[in-house]
Order: C-alpha cells, then structure tokens, then sequence
C-alpha cells in the first residue's frame, strides 16, 4: 500500500465564522454533500466533542458505511476528523485536517488535507475522489452562503 | 451501527514552560526521542524526512509492547495545534490512534496543554493502553519542564 495524500487549497466565498459553523457541526456532514451521502446516524451520546463519531453511508461509487471520528479542534482554526478502518472506502488509516483563516472580511482561506493509505491501483481514484468532495463541500457552502 | 470499542485518552494540565518552546519541542517530529529518552529504544526517520505535514517516524518500544509504532505527522496549525496518528499494526494492540495536543497561552512562562488520544481497542487491553499512553503524556510533559530548566541553567 502507498501512503498518499490529498490537498486542496482555496480561497471560499464566505466569511470564516460561517465556514467554520458549517464544519464545526460534526453531524451535520449530510447538509454539506446532500447528493452523495445518503443518510448520517448519529450515536445518542453525540455532544459534538472529540472523540464523538458519526456514521456516513455512502450510495455512490462505494456503498457502504464510513465512521469518522472527529480527533480536535481549535475554535475557527483548525479541525482533525479520521476514518475508523474497515469502511466502505478503499482506503486505511485515513486522518484528515483542515486549517482556515481569513482571507478578507468575506472570504476564507482553506487548507484541506487527508492523509491515507491505498492500494496501488487506487491511488488515482482515492486521492482525485477525496479533492473532489473537499471541493465539493467548499462550492457548496458557497451556494448555501449565497442561498441564506 | 456496529460494535467498536472508541477509547480516549486524555491530559489536561499547566507545563511551565512557555507556549513557544513547549511547540518547537514537540513540533520537532523527529526528535521524540529527546522528550522520552528513558523510554524509546529508537528512532528512525526516512531519507526524506523534513518535518512536513505527512512525514513520518518509526519509534521503537521496549517491554510491554516491544516493537514499531509508524507515526505520521497529519496536522499543524503553527503555535496552537498539532496531531499525529500511528500507521500499520503497530506492537500496540489498537486501531486508528489519533492524538492532538492544544496548547494555550496559560502565563508569559506557563502553558495550558490539552492532550488527548483517540483509538479503537481490542475489546480487552484497551483501559491498560489507556493508561499506559496517559503516563507517556505526562512523562513527556515532566521532561519537557525538567529539560527547559536545564537549559535556563
């Protein structure tokens, strides 16, 4: 397996108060990717804490459920997620971190990284599929933004 | 919703030290050693190590667990936040360890650090890893202070 990484680094049409609101509400991935996951459960005991875990399940390309656990955070700086193995992904030991700051008074700047191990004929496909959803929720935080 | 057993290992307390050279400390991912000398039999970094974001280190454990952790660097956020996780089977008999440490400013020569690991257990070792990683936390957090008034000294 090849330790691989993916990276997206942009700026976001929106203030970082309200970026980091939307991420920061752990359990709310689904509002964020509506056309891709199609349901979240959350535990009973969710508080929103590290440590506390949600259960994706996807219905596109791989189907099947992902637990992430949500690792830390320093309020509207930085967030670390991982994925519990054995999930519907072609991936291992997957930790992701996302680090923002203030571009302007209406723009976020954002540094998005997974770190992962995959197989190598996977590689490609893991590492084009995890910048398309960092992108992904990135547009559409924008739409919702522009939406409110 | 399966079964799977989330354990959390966490230390909270005042290092007195200041903020800035408890962070050059462990931000060195390379130079754990330094911070548990008594404790890793080894290190040993790639050729291409730089202290990146996705660099690695291989440590060394002795008894109970002796063998390999791989430990990646996944994330910083410069002065405040960093976090790291364990890679592969490690001789550790758990599953997808994250740690971050957080630190704040506590005074001009005190700093506030939060430490916390998360990991998956086996279902029988995971209150004694627990405790086992709770004391590296604290071991690494004495050095820390025992090694800064050394070098004040």
């Amino acid at each position: 397996m090849l330790f691989l990484q993916s990276h997206v680094n942009r700026i976001v049409k929106v203030p970082k108060s309200y970026f980091w609101e939307r991420l920061r509400a752990f359990d709310k991935i689904q509002t964020l990717l509506p056309r891709t996951i199609k349901e979240v459960k959350i535990p009973d005991n969710f508080s929103n804490s590290p440590g506390d875990v949600r259960y994706v399940y996807l219905e596109k390309v791989y189907q099947g459920e992902v637990i992430e656990r949500l690792d830390g955070f320093i309020e509207e700086k930085y967030m670390s997620y991982s994925v519990i193995d054995k999930s519907c992904l072609p991936v291992e030991n997957y930790v992701s971190t996302v680090n923002i700051k203030q571009a302007s008074q209406n723009y976020t700047e954002v540094n998005w990284f997974g770190h992962f191990k995959a197989e190598k004929k996977h590689k490609d496909e893991t590492v084009n599929m995890f910048n398309f959803n960092y992108n992904l929720i990135c547009d559409n935080m924008e739409k919702q933004f522009n939406d409110k | 919703m399966g079964r799977v057993i989330f354990k959390e290992t966490r230390v909270e307390r005042v290092v007195n030290v200041p903020r800035n050279y408890f962070w050059n400390r462990i931000r060195a991912f390379g130079e754990i050693k330094t911070l548990l000398p008594e404790t890793l039999l080894e290190v040993k970094l790639p050729k291409d190590f730089s202290n990146s974001i996705g660099d690695l280190r291989s440590v060394y454990l002795g008894d109970p667990y002796p063998g390999e952790v791989i430990e990646r660097l996944v994330g910083v956020e410069e002065g405040l936040s960093l976090t790291y996780s364990i890679v592969d089977k490690s001789c550790l008999p758990i599953s997808n360890y994250v740690a971050c440490v957080n630190l704040k400013d506590f005074s001009s020569n005190d700093t506030a650090v939060s430490w916390c690991g998360h990991f998956v257990g086996d279902g029988n070792t995971e209150d004694e890893i627990a405790d086992l990683l709770e004391a590296l936390y604290n071991l690494i957090l004495n050095n820390i202070e025992d090694q800064y008034k050394k070098y004040q000294s």
